[in-house]
């Protein structure tokens, strides 16, 4: 899909032309993806480098980078118009990046004085914010991270059709792992995720490195959140065992839009306690999505959640709220959590995600997308009716 | 754990007291790291989400991080307090910032002087925490991260030339399954990057970073996703950052798909020449610009086309790309204990961007290669053998 056809861009301009900023400037790697079309996965690793875009009311944003990365970016950016800093001139990259962001604002911007400039404060180092200030006394920035958030958690139809084909094909993608998956086989979490990956990767969603992961933790080793750490999502060299619950993750990405996936496996028949942990979690979900729709707050979401929870005496893992946005990012607003009062709206993607413990202390995790419509919201990218866990098997379904 | 890191505490210490710090935050995920020895599962890229160090000069370290991060902290050997925050009572920076606030204040800090990586910290984080403890004396540690990161301890490079392996053994592993398919290669450039990260992995590498498979038009490029087959008679470059228990590895190889020409060849010899002009002032005492203009000299000498945008290469440690940096701005002196990735970008026949990156500890007497598996003089022909491995 074509970025202009996310139509991303006609809504950044909807938005500038009745917002109250003469400009905004956003640095945030996830910011600058979704302004650009740009899907670099390096951006959070270069710590000490800055990308950025400068968007002016009606004018044409332009994208400031290092001097690096020009080419990679005048590629897979829709934005064109790209200046491109040196790190040749001065040991503090800071301060030449702030005077190439004062040089455009000033060109483009007929008086800075009184223009509300927005930035996206929640992302931009302070020391960058504390360098402009010095360096051009007459801008003031002011935060714009609203303004983006607004921008983000209400998604395009274009976005929705990448999120969802996203959904579907990490969910295809897991599931077709599963199925090699025997009983008495020989399969070690370790070759699972990363069969895992492969059977995405093969459904040609995006090979990116960093935070793309694969998991299966099985057993006790499912008692963690990350049971290898800190070797994160490369998998034990441990056996699937027959009876075990077996959690999987994978996160993914497709054009730079992402899945954020967990399912629950069972090696053999459930046993009755297992059935009914998955049976509690299911219900969760469902209730959640009942809950669901527009006008509705997170945190009522959350709290219908809890309640259900309390009143059937299953403990919800605490801390981690029950689900999240997805977009630009595997995680991101709005949050299902206590705290969080944003009113759901048609558009929204949402992660549903509770938390439970199983039988054994397992963290079971079974991750819905779902999509906020007018009526209430809807599953996006299931690929097998997940109201039954996966169910590993004496044979394989069908030719293996 | 601890043993293992005491030099490393003891120049955090001691730069504390220099700066008349009472403590030290860190909130990138590089300088968390290197102060704490916990590396986290892929915080850079979870923006919402965070995780800080505190170090008080009395020597009291604390971590702050969400719940699901709390037993990775542990299983890599922190036996210090761990305080997982709740992300439910507010969103997510707010939580934090609050448990931060209430840590500070527990440890008697909210007059102190606090040293904080003003790099790091987003404006929005900072300027919270400056109103919930208005009379903190929060002062930039950025400089001292950086001088202390610099110079790495014989553990550090340990790990660093461990990650420098994994990365060695995964771009060669790959390539090792190329050879089977000389008539029609097969691969995808996706499947190939996946290759090179399995194989990574399968050498012992705790996570894999950048990815990159260039080739043809892509090739003149630093960075594209992988896309389509490999085609014959075409120049590829890989590029794979690695890290081993929270240290990185940055490496990039060439490879031609079938019998290089002369041309070729030559292209790729000229960038070793290069590489060998910048290795001549690998030693103690030698500014890191100087290496730039010994290369950029001896490619106006030769009339090799080399592309300097980015200097020719940079530091390596907690994060896959750090000081010093090896451009005309940086006067960094070279001092035994630093390790540099040599990243010097040149032209290939067709525009290519050819790189071979390898990694060096810098010794008193000279400097020390981290970075070889296999002997890479010449360009790697795929040519459909495997005894040459």
């Amino acid at each position: 899909m074509d970025w202009k056809e996310l139509g991303i861009v006609e809504k950044v301009q909807q938005a500038m032309a009745t917002s109250g900023y003469g400009a905004v400037i956003a640095m945030g790697p996830d910011n600058f993806q979704y302004l650009t079309g740009a899907h670099l996965p390096f951006l959070y690793s270069h710590q000490d480098r800055f990308a950025g875009v400068i968007w002016v009311k009606d004018a044409e944003p332009a994208i400031f980078c290092p001097s690096e990365w020009t080419g990679t970016i005048h590629e897979w950016s829709w934005i064109k118009k790209i200046f491109s800093y040196s790190e040749m001139k001065r040991a503090d990259t800071v301060a030449e990046v702030v005077d190439l962001v004062v040089h455009l604002l000033t060109g483009v911007i007929k008086s800075t004085k009184g223009t509300e400039i927005g930035i996206d404060m929640a992302r931009v180092p302070y020391r960058f914010c504390k360098v402009l200030e010095a360096v051009h006394a007459g801008i003031k920035p002011v935060g714009c991270d609203d303004f983006f958030k607004t921008l983000r958690t209400v998604k395009t139809t274009g976005e929705v059709e990448l999120l969802e084909e996203a959904a579907y094909r990490t969910d295809h993608g897991i599931e077709g792992a599963l199925h090699h998956v025997l009983v008495a086989g020989s399969r070690y979490e370790k070759g699972l995720a990363e069969i895992i990956r492969i059977h995405c990767l093969e459904r040609h969603l995006d090979f990116v490195g960093y935070h793309s992961v694969s998991q299966a933790a099985s057993g006790e080793h499912a008692r963690k959140f990350w049971p290898l750490a800190p070797k994160f999502g490369v998998g034990w060299g441990k056996r699937l065992a027959p009876g075990e619950m077996v959690r999987v993750e994978m996160r993914a990405s497709l054009n730079g839009y992402w899945s954020d996936a967990a399912r629950m496996m069972i090696m053999g028949e459930p046993t009755p306690d297992q059935a009914e942990a998955y049976d509690d979690l299911v219900a969760l979900r469902e209730l959640a999505m009942k809950h669901i729709k527009p006008d509705v707050a997170c945190n009522q979401v959350f709290e219908a959640v809890k309640r259900r929870a309390e009143e059937r005496g299953l403990e919800l893992i605490s801390g981690l709220g029950i689900g999240h946005g997805v977009g630009v990012t595997p995680h991101e607003p709005p949050y299902l959590i206590e705290g969080d009062t944003t009113a759901l709206v048609p558009g929204m993607v949402l992660v549903i995600d509770p938390i439970i413990y199983g039988p054994q202390r397992e963290i079971m995790r079974s991750k819905d997308t779902i999509l906020v419509t007018q009526e209430g919201c809807k599953i996006l990218g299931w690929y097998k009716d997940w109201r039954e866990p996966h169910i590993a098997s004496g044979a394989y379904p069908s030719g293996g | 754990m601890r043993d293992k890191r005491q030099r490393i505490d003891a120049n955090i210490h001691q730069a504390m007291v220099s700066q008349g710090c009472d403590a030290v935050v860190t909130v990138g995920s590089d300088n968390f790291t290197y102060m704490t020895g916990v590396c986290l599962p892929f915080a850079t890229h979870f923006p919402d989400r965070m995780a800080f160090g505190i170090r008080t000069k009395e020597r009291q370290d604390w971590i702050f991080c969400p719940r699901d991060w709390e037993e990775a902290i542990q299983d890599q050997g922190w036996r210090e307090r761990i305080l997982p925050y709740s992300e439910m009572g507010d969103l997510p920076h707010g939580s934090a910032i609050e448990s931060l606030a209430r840590a500070l204040e527990d440890l008697d800090l909210q007059k102190g002087s606090i040293g904080i990586d003003h790099s790091r910290v987003s404006f929005h984080l900072m300027d919270q925490l400056t109103r919930r403890l208005p009379q903190v004396n929060w002062t930039t540690f950025d400089d001292f991260f950086r001088a202390l990161r610099l110079e790495k301890t014989p553990q550090e490079i340990e790990l660093i030339e461990t990650a420098s392996k994994h990365s060695e053994l995964g771009i060669v592993g790959a390539l090792n399954h190329m050879e089977g398919s000389m008539d029609e290669f097969g691969y995808t450039l996706s499947e190939f990057s996946e290759r090179i990260r399995v194989h990574a992995f399968e050498a012992g590498a705790s996570g894999v970073g950048h990815v990159a498979t260039l080739q043809g038009v892509e090739c003149q490029q630093w960075y594209a996703p992988p896309q389509g087959k490999f085609r014959p008679d075409h120049l590829v470059r890989m590029e794979l950052t690695t890290h081993f228990s929270g240290y990185w590895s940055n490496a990039a190889r060439m490879a031609f798909m079938g019998q290089p020409t002369q041309r070729e060849k030559e292209s790729y010899l000229k960038n070793l020449y290069l590489k060998q002009a910048a290795e001549e002032m690998f030693k103690p005492e030698i500014h890191c610009d100087e290496i730039f203009g010994q290369v950029k000299r001896t490619a106006e000498k030769e009339k090799i086309d080399f592309w300097e945008d980015g200097g020719v290469g940079h530091g390596v440690g907690v994060s896959e790309r750090e000081a010093p940096y090896l451009n005309p701005a940086d006067r960094t002196i070279l001092k035994p204990g630093m390790v540099l990735v040599l990243a010097i970008y040149s032209y290939g026949p067709d525009r290519q961007l050819i790189c071979s990156k390898d990694t060096y500890e810098i010794l008193p007497t000279g400097f020390r290669l981290l970075s070889w598996y296999r002997n890479w003089d010449r360009l790697y022909a795929v040519i459909g053998f495997r005894a040459a491995h």
